[in-house]
């Protein structure tokens, strides 16, 4: 541990002591200071060109990134001719604004650093009475500091693909960038106001309030029957597979693992393709004679729901099934073995020796699945792309709509970004308190997998 | 050795169940003589049935014969054998013979009574089928039950027959859709009627008008987003577990626990930022931009490497750091080579990830036809005004892109349960 209060001692150079506390304000002093003369000279141009960056250019990104443009795009007539003179590009104001405000934390952190390095060339110093030469420095990233050279590729990535843009999204929550706002009009802050209209429950208007309850309650719904289905159907067909005496268990185990290796995008199509209206499943139940109109699985509400939550279990079951396997292997046999003798049928079996040991053992997992499924796009996209339409919806969100698919839906076909990034926080903010309780769950806490 | 056990004690065949046999082979019997079509005040019991359908040469007159004759034979064989022997096993598979036909009579029924004269109404919306099928499908299957039962053979091959039926018609019909002659999505039979290979010939051909479907250009950018994805996640996703689970750093549970939050965040909802960002820097709609974006965000999905991670040996480390390596050189030298398993696992859901990817795909590429994927071009081929002409074509794209993932996926199996057994601690 680094100490802080450590006094420079008697023998060394005040300018050295000097130069030390300047580090404060200069960065890269301490390190100049004690030796380092390169490793000083970086943190110092970083810094520089961190200023110089302020001066020209970030005071300018901040005080824009305030009003996210003012300047309208006009139309000035010149000797008969239209001009178009362009106006201010509200997301490029704003993404400037967001990287231009990131940069402080990256200042602190620099700060940090160049503070902490000196420190540790200062205690060096008066150690061995010698500077740690850069080559040394740099060696020490393959080996002691391993974890730097080894983070710093996925950090920059989850920095740019992630951070930066869910930044860049929360904020968006807080403006009016949606389709009446799009470039080459302007966007801006409005405040609070696209939470409120989520909680406004009248008929009236746009009706993002009621379409938003109905949506979350269909998803919420879906979520827990899709994971009940196909967690206790996945069990089973384990258990089935995993019975002494059944020959031919790899061949069993392919025939269903196929499901998951084809993309989801083609099954869901081709079992939508079936289940349509004038689909192969209609066709050949009517030329049959079971039926005298064709079934409405996609175009009834309620038809399409339980459709949806079946057709879920084909592609769900599978991957229960493949890590339940591990799982049904590892109980004890001795369980089975002395129930049996005490007389304990297969049901009775089932539910007090396999059913708690699995329950226990996957507790995780199950919740693991649960937030899947509130992010489950591909199953509601490929069947019924939501439908069927319920009229008055905001955003055209259909009765299958998951608020992932809705999400979608605003973003990619209505540009309502800003109601879009409300729903993504909803989202969050679900599955941010369904993955408390994970933590709170038994097994979890016993897992070795969260060691840290 | 096994061989002479089973010889010495053979498998003795369980009486209850002959019992049980014979009352449902009964029950197959007595279903020849009761109403089996009802239709407007005219009730004719199963045998006149059948031989009407026979004497006009009606297959289901043949289906129902051959039900009725191989679930009863199945008894009397059953009823025959002492021990688990061939005999055992062909009165197992009359049963199942019995069953299916039985069942199968059920749709060729119909057709068979239009023709010769027993209905001209609906069929089973009116209940004009009698007790006479329902006696029949029961009786088979119960001969079929008793007989897998006392010969002592698992019923849950019965289930599981099914399932695996029930899991592979999708894909089946698929296939088969691959090679219908007519276009568009309506098909009369499950089976095509002609069969022809033009679908896949024209599907590299023909890219419609506009070059709007160029599906050989398609697979070749899926093909290479999903190859350079895979070499730069796997590699992004292996160093940040490699460093969270066996190096030291100050900080630790709160990267951990900030990698958990942000991957709580729907990872689309970043797409919209991450959009407007590569447009910028003119990137946008690019086959560069999809592969950093399925990249850049992958050391989200750790967890599971990490998990393999901590169960290695800390000892090996520790040798090798007193031989005086370094701590990359243990990684690269000596951790590597021992986490095959997971490293198989990584870069094979790292490559089919994109390669089954729509929701990121077709947001970025908007509307840029030539760098599409797969995933996007053949959805753009379900849309109302194609789908009439391109579906065949669809079906014979997506049997393209799955054989070469579903074969990598099968033979790799072992790794792929490997991995998602390794999440759940047994």
């Amino acid at each position: 541990m680094i100490n802080m209060t450590m006094q420079p001692s008697k023998e060394m150079p005040i300018i050295r002591k000097i130069a030390f506390y300047l580090s404060f304000i200069f960065f890269g002093l301490g390190n100049i200071a004690f030796g380092q003369i390169i490793k000083g000279l970086i943190f110092f141009a970083l810094q520089i060109a961190i200023v110089i960056f302020f001066v020209f250019w970030g005071g300018q990104h901040l005080a824009n990134f305030a009003t996210i443009g003012t300047q309208n795009q006009e139309f000035i007539e010149i000797g008969g001719s239209v001009v178009t003179i362009p106006g201010d590009n509200s997301v490029q104001l704003f993404l400037l604004g967001v990287f231009t405000i990131l940069l402080f934390p990256a200042v602190a952190l620099l700060a940090f650093v160049s503070i902490k390095s000196g420190l540790v060339a200062k205690q060096n110093y008066l150690k061995e009475k010698c500077s740690l030469d850069f080559k040394t420095d740099c060696k020490k990233l393959i080996d002691k500091d391993l974890h730097k050279t080894l983070l710093t590729v996925p950090f920059l990535g989850l920095l740019f693909f992630t951070i930066v843009p869910l930044v860049f999204m929360i904020l968006i929550a807080f403006t009016n960038f949606d389709r009446f706002h799009q470039h080459p009009e302007l966007f801006d802050w409005v405040g609070f106001s696209n939470f409120r209209a989520f909680f406004n429950m009248s008929a009236d208007g746009a009706q993002i309030g009621r379409t938003f309850v109905r949506v979350l309650g269909w998803t919420l719904i879906w979520a827990v029957l899709a994971t009940v289905t196909c967690y206790f159907g996945g069990i089973f067909l384990a258990m089935l597979i995993n019975q002494k005496g059944i020959r031919g268990k790899t061949f069993f185990r392919t025939v269903f693992v196929i499901t998951i290796a084809i993309p989801a995008f083609i099954t869901l199509s081709a079992v939508s393709g079936m289940m349509a209206r004038n689909g192969i499943v209609n066709i050949l139940l009517m030329r049959w004679g079971f039926i005298s109109s064709p079934l409405p699985f996609f175009s009834d509400s309620m038809w399409a729901r339980v459709s949806v939550i079946v057709i879920n279990m084909w592609i769900g079951i599978p991957f229960t099934m493949l890590f339940a396997t591990g799982v049904l292997q590892n109980i004890p046999s001795e369980l089975h073995e002395s129930a049996k003798i005490d007389g304990a049928n297969a049901w009775v079996r089932f539910r007090k020796i396999v059913m708690p040991y699995v329950l226990f053992i996957t507790a995780p997992v199950l919740i693991t699945q649960f937030i899947g499924n509130i992010n489950n796009f591909n199953v509601i996209f490929f069947l019924t792309g939501g439908a069927p339409a319920v009229s008055g919806a905001f955003g055209g969100a259909g009765s299958t709509d998951l608020l992932i698919t809705w999400l979608f839906r605003l973003t990619a076909e209505h540009n309502d970004f800003s109601f879009a990034s409300v729903i993504g926080l909803s989202v969050f903010l679900i599955n941010i308190l369904i993955s408390l309780a994970l933590f709170k769950t038994k097994s979890f806490k016993d897992d070795t997998a969260f060691r840290v | 050795m096994i061989q002479e056990k089973f010889k010495k004690n053979p498998i003795k065949v369980d009486m209850r169940f002959k019992k049980a046999a014979i009352i449902f082979a009964c029950i197959v019997a007595v279903s020849l003589f009761v109403p089996f079509i009802a239709s407007r005040g005219q009730v004719v019991i199963t045998i006149a049935a059948i031989g009407r359908f026979m004497s006009e040469g009606q297959t289901a007159g043949l289906i129902l014969i051959v039900a009725i004759i191989a679930s009863i034979t199945s008894c009397i064989t059953l009823v025959a054998v002492k021990t688990q022997n061939i005999l055992a096993f062909i009165s197992i598979a009359l049963g199942i013979i019995g069953t299916i036909s039985a069942f199968v009579s059920l749709f060729t029924i119909k057709t068979a009574s239009d023709a010769v004269g027993y209905l001209n109404s609906e069929f089973m919306v009116f209940f004009n089928l009698n007790f006479g099928w329902y006696l029949l499908f029961i009786g088979s299957f119960g001969v079929m039950f008793c007989s897998f039962r006392a010969i002592k053979v698992k019923t849950g091959y019965i289930i599981l027959a099914v399932l695996c039926a029930i899991w592979l018609i999708p894909i089946l019909w698929l296939f088969a859709n691959s090679f219908r002659a007519t276009p568009g999505l309506f098909s009369p039979t499950f089976f095509p009627r002609n069969w022809t290979i033009r679908n896949y010939m024209t599907l590299f051909t023909d890219s419609g008008e506009g070059n709007m479907f160029n599906f050989g250009r398609w697979f070749f950018n899926t093909m290479i987003v999903a190859t350079a994805t895979m070499f730069v996640s796997a590699t992004i996703i292996l160093s940040t577990s490699y460093a969270i689970s066996r190096t030291k750093f100050r900080g630790k549970p709160f990267l951990m626990a900030g990698l958990l939050i942000v991957g709580m965040f729907p990872g689309f909802m970043a797409m919209t930022a991450v959009y407007f960002m590569l447009q910028w820097i003119g990137l946008g709609q690019t086959l560069i931009a999809l592969i950093a974006v399925y990249s850049g965000s992958s050391a989200l999905g750790f967890l599971i490497v990490k998990g393999f991670f901590d169960t290695l040996p800390q000892s090996i480390e520790e040798a090798a750091a007193i031989d005086g390596a370094s701590k990359l050189r243990v990684f690269i030298q000596i951790m590597i080579p021992l986490s095959k398993p997971i490293i198989i696992f990584t870069l094979l859901t790292s490559f089919m990830g994109p390669w089954g990817d729509f929701i990121f795909a077709s947001f970025l590429l908007r509307g840029q036809r030539d760098n599409f994927t797969v995933a996007v071009g053949l959805h753009q081929m379900l849309g109302d005004r194609w789908i009439e002409s391109w579906y065949t074509r669809f079906a014979a794209g997506s049997i393209l892109i799955s054989i070469p993932i579903a074969g990598l996926f099968v033979a790799l199996q072992k790794y792929y349960t490997q991995g998602v057994s390794g999440a759940v601690k047994g």
